[in-house]
């Protein structure tokens, strides 16, 4: 096996799903399903995006997104390593509020 | 908490360290009226600094000298990106990690093979005469468009600034299960974190950082490679020289490195000084690197493969510390095969990668908690760029 073909095997996209627990904060509206499954080599801007669709906010309204309470992710890190690092209880869970949060 | 001097040693070389970088446009670009005479701008990066933090001179000697005033006015800050051989340069992540990812994913390096030097040779690695050749690393400033989907940040510094404390906070979690050691910072201390980057001074960024991260484990073998090493990479070239070892291979690690680590007792003392010297971590025993729950660690594979990032424990089950080796065989069995176990005669399949961090080729004996201990950037993190072997 040659380095690339090594490497090739590494390049495969990580199709587990990761539970995703979405956590309003402050006056943000609270989802009636706040549990969704997202494949875990997704980048976190695919999470963003998708709340803002979930929560039909407008292009131009702030949304903050964070981690167990305390840091916002960068958004090209990937669902399924965020899971890894800091997963609680089988869930990522994925704070949102419509102000700053945690500094 | 006190830290070896050997320890402080390593962490000021990786702060100190820096890059000469030669900043350029894109000549296409430029509005009329441009006068292109003056057309670079060199500087000596700091490692563990950001882009946004060099737009100020960019700004200054070199935009603000080729473009005519009524163009300039045109233009805005927040579309200024940076870009090299195609590839759109993060702002959010530190310059000698882009660089590294840059140098690890070109083929230029892939065709350099690890020079075979013994472990005992206490040069250590070297910069060989190749890599000089890809300096100054040579990046173009483009001043509109920039690609949001592979920059996903903007340059500002409130949002740069933001994105350290979100990794310093990260880290502290992945350390220990919670951010309770940042959180309760006061804010001049959070402060002078940040602060300590943007000023490049050691001492206010690690007055409070060594808050944060754990003093290396006071037990530590391979100790006497270790030693040994210390002042190879400490000693002798300058701080560039150091910089830029990214192209030089690395000694046997193949076939050395392995039983090297499994075979270092862990009970040997510490070559790190006199049990007195550590006399105040006697106290905070429970609190040195290998206490930690987790290294925060990142592994950058070349080519857009997918970076991974895996909580590290710093010992294994059986209670040696875990070692580059260890942990890459782990994530990455087919660039780097596990070790067989010990018999005579086995011999052990090659390595097909290395692991560079700040652009030093890391022996792969090398405790993760040391590492994580000495070698992280300033955001907290321990970043590993995979490169190629030669084949």
């Amino acid at each position: 096996m040659t380095p690339s073909q090594a490497l090739d095997v590494y390049k495969k996209k990580d199709t587990t799903k990761v539970v995703v627990r979405f956590k309003a904060i402050g006056n943000a509206p609270i989802m009636r399903n706040n549990y969704f499954r997202i494949t875990a080599f997704n980048k976190f801007q695919a999470v963003i995006q998708f709340l803002r669709k979930e929560l039909a906010w407008k292009a131009s309204d702030a949304l903050f997104l964070y981690i167990n309470s305390s840091f916002s992710p960068a958004p090209d890190d990937t669902v399924g390593n965020l899971f890894h690092c800091f997963g609680t209880e089988g869930h990522l869970i994925v704070n949102y509020s419509s102000t700053a949060a945690w500094g | 908490m006190s830290v070896s001097p050997e320890a402080l040693l390593f962490r000021r070389s990786v702060w100190d360290s820096r890059i000469p970088v030669a900043v350029t446009f894109d000549i296409s670009q430029l509005p009329p009226g441009s006068d292109v005479t003056l057309d670079t701008y060199y500087t000596a990066a700091p490692r563990v600094s950001y882009l946004t933090l060099l737009l100020a001179d960019v700004r200054k000697y070199l935009v603000d000298q080729v473009i005519e005033p009524s163009a300039l006015s045109k233009l805005s800050e927040k579309d200024f990106w940076f870009e090299c051989e195609g590839m759109p340069l993060k702002w959010h992540w530190p310059i000698g990690l882009l660089y590294d990812c840059f140098l690890g994913s070109s083929d230029r390096t892939r065709h350099v093979p690890p020079a075979a030097s013994s472990l005992d040779d206490d040069c250590g690695p070297r910069a060989g005469p190749s890599s000089y050749a890809n300096l100054p690393w040579r990046i173009k400033l483009h001043i509109r468009e920039p690609p949001m989907d592979k920059l996903y940040s903007s340059c500002g510094l409130d949002g740069c600034r933001a994105s350290f404390m979100s990794r310093i906070k990260e880290a502290d979690f992945v350390r220990f299960g919670n951010t309770k050691r940042v959180v309760n910072l006061r804010r001049q201390e959070q402060d002078a974190l940040w602060d300590g980057v943007i000023e490049q001074d050691f001492d206010k960024y690690w007055s409070v950082a060594a808050k944060l991260v754990p003093p290396p484990s006071s037990v530590a073998p391979p100790i006497s490679r270790q030693s040994s090493r210390a002042p190879s990479l400490l000693g002798g070239a300058g701080l560039e020289d150091r910089a830029f070892l990214t192209n030089h291979a690395n000694e046997s690690q193949t076939s050395l490195a392995p039983s090297l680590a499994s075979n270092a007792p862990s009970e040997v003392p510490s070559a790190t000084g006199p049990a007195g010297a550590n006399a105040g971590l006697t106290t905070n025993a429970n609190k040195d690197a290998n206490a930690a729950r987790a290294v925060p660690i990142r592994f950058h594979l070349p080519d857009n493969a997918p970076l991974v990032q895996e909580p590290v424990a710093p010992l294994l089950e059986d209670g040696r510390p875990a070692t580059l080796q260890s942990t890459l065989s782990a994530l990455f069995p087919l660039l780097f095969p596990p070790p067989p176990a010990f018999r005579l005669g086995t011999i052990a399949s090659p390595n097909l990668a290395y692991p560079v961090v700040h652009g030093i080729v890391v022996p792969l004996e090398s405790e993760i908690s040391w590492l994580g201990s000495t070698f992280t950037s300033a955001d907290g993190w321990l970043s590993v760029v995979i490169v190629l072997a030669a084949h």
